[in-house]
């Protein structure tokens, strides 16, 4: 058996990943506004998780990112508390309600909750906007994690200048290489504090084995955007990919659990 | 269980649009069939698409001669600009070279899908039942709805079909029975599993959207699939070899 092997083979046959530590660093709890999601709800993602034998989902929730952050990551909360084995929330952030900032710092501080989800949609405050600064200046303080959703430059190259002036904060990177491959590239070799998650509707060849070329397999981490995203289709694009075996491991869960705890 | 796998969303040759990586050969196809698993491949040619039909498709029934897994789908164009032939003399040319499919790409070709138009041709299509593929990019809802009811024998295949279009999808399939689709972008959560509770299952078809995308990401589609092994079988190749053995070598 070849040094990529075990996977493939598991990729072939359908089975669980048995044994192996698989973190699902990117998805998200709730519904959408422009299409529809067959299957949102938080058993459906459960049974989805343990096809693949993802054990543990770090998610954000949509109605926060579209809406009502307070009721939103109040969910994501109590979802933990509710199944704290396998959900971790990313607190959503919003950038044109500055009056809640401090209360949506402080929900992750009382929460434990390390970790913040930014994302553009419907409010179009690019990511170096002054009202994100209380949030980066709190996870420069906490070593704290942003996944940020990212469609290229002209996300990843603002986050370049955050990570310069905030180089305590981590920042995770969703969707890397689903277009201009080369400022992820660039992102990953001028800053430390920059890691890449890999999922992506669009399963461009090859993409997976050159985000690990940029970065290194210890600064790649695996996700699946669920609901949007199936995992059937975004442990694919791991399995198969043309890398040793080990590599695949960190991809899949070991640098996750090192990253976000 | 071992799926035999049929892959209904292939490439191969060079493309205007390939990005850097993507794979053209004929052989890098075969090793990455091998290395998924997949026995089986309905191809277009790149030049079909990128430069002229004729061309292409020719061109494909050169690199295709001999091959046993490997079937090819033939673009089509209006009958009336004769590039292609009558469409009497271009199916039976579909028949004698084992042509599996056809496949219309009137936007990048720039004509219609109106019977006006592409009419003398698709009613040859569907005499012959032929399969014919649409490429999500080049059509309307509408011109599919109107196309599944005026040609009710031909197997309609849109391919590169995205996670977002359910609202679309779901209302055509409550009306045409004709009309299926293949994996390669359609990753919605669970979405095979839901569409089993809607007895949908027979309408999907596996497809990799080769070599734009890495294949395995649609195999796991399939083998993680919240389906039975009856459906797994049926979406992985089963359907589309149905499709493909429904086609009437004796039309026209």
């Amino acid at each position: 058996m070849s040094q990529h092997e075990r996977f493939r083979e598991a990729g072939i046959s359908g089975s669980a990943l048995a044994g192996e530590i698989v973190i699902d660093a990117h998805m998200h709890f709730g519904t959408f506004h422009n299409f529809f999601i067959p299957r949102p709800d938080v058993e459906s993602l459960i049974q989805s998780a343990r096809r693949i034998g993802i054990q543990r989902m770090y998610g954000s929730s949509l109605q926060a990112i579209r809406g009502d952050a307070e009721a939103g990551n109040a969910f994501a909360v109590a979802l933990h508390r509710e199944h704290p084995d396998a959900f971790f929330p990313y607190i959503v952030f919003k950038p044109n309600y500055p009056e809640l900032a401090q209360q949506t710092i402080d929900l992750a501080e009382s929460s434990g909750a390390k970790r913040f989800k930014i994302h553009d949609d419907g409010n179009d405050f690019p990511y170096d906007h002054e009202n994100y600064f209380p949030l980066y200046e709190h996870a420069n303080r906490t070593h704290s994690v942003i996944l940020v959703h990212t469609f290229g430059k002209v996300h990843v190259l603002p986050m370049m200048t955050m990570a310069a002036r905030y180089p305590e904060m981590k920042i995770l990177l969703a969707h890397s290489g689903i277009v201009d491959e080369e400022c992820y590239r660039d992102a990953v070799r001028r800053h430390d504090n920059i890691f890449l998650e890999t999922c992506s509707s669009m399963a461009w060849y090859g993409l997976l084995e050159r985000l690990v070329g940029m970065a290194g397999p210890e600064r790649v981490l695996f996700g699946t955007d669920m609901p949007f995203m199936s995992p059937d289709q975004q442990i694919g694009r791991i399995l198969f990919a043309k890398i040793p075996d080990d590599q695949k491991r960190q991809i899949l869960g070991l640098n996750a659990q090192r990253l976000l705890g | 269980m071992t799926l035999s796998m049929f892959d209904c969303n292939c490439m191969v040759g060079m493309r205007a649009d390939r990005r850097p990586g993507e794979p053209w050969s004929l052989e890098q196809l075969r090793a990455d069939m091998q290395s998924c698993g997949i026995a089986d491949a309905l191809i277009t040619h790149a030049m079909s698409r990128d430069l002229d039909p004729a061309t292409g498709n020719r061109e494909l029934g050169r690199l295709l001669a001999g091959t046993r897994n490997l079937h090819a789908c033939w673009a089509i164009l209006p009958p009336a600009t004769h590039e292609l032939g009558t469409p009497a003399d271009f199916v039976r040319e579909m028949h004698a070279q084992h042509v599996a499919a056809a496949i219309a790409y009137p936007h990048t070709h720039n004509y219609s899908l109106s019977d006006w138009s592409l009419g003398p041709l698709l009613a040859a299509l569907a005499a012959a039942h032929m399969p014919l593929l649409l490429p999500f990019t080049q059509f309307s809802w509408d011109e599919a709805e109107r196309l599944c009811s005026v040609y009710p024998d031909i197997p309609f295949i849109v391919t590169g079909l995205n996670y977002r279009q359910l609202r679309h999808l779901l209302p055509l399939w409550e009306k045409h029975r004709n009309l299926f689709v293949d994996l390669s972008w359609c990753s919605i959560n669970d979405g095979l599993g839901y569409l089993s509770e809607r007895g949908a299952v027979p309408q999907v078809l596996f497809g990799t959207n080769y070599p734009r995308y890495d294949p395995g990401a649609a195999v796991t589609m399939v083998t993680y699939a919240r389906i039975s092994d009856e459906e797994k079988s049926a979406v992985a190749g089963g359907t589309l070899r149905k499709i493909i053995n429904g086609i009437r070598r004796d039309r026209p």
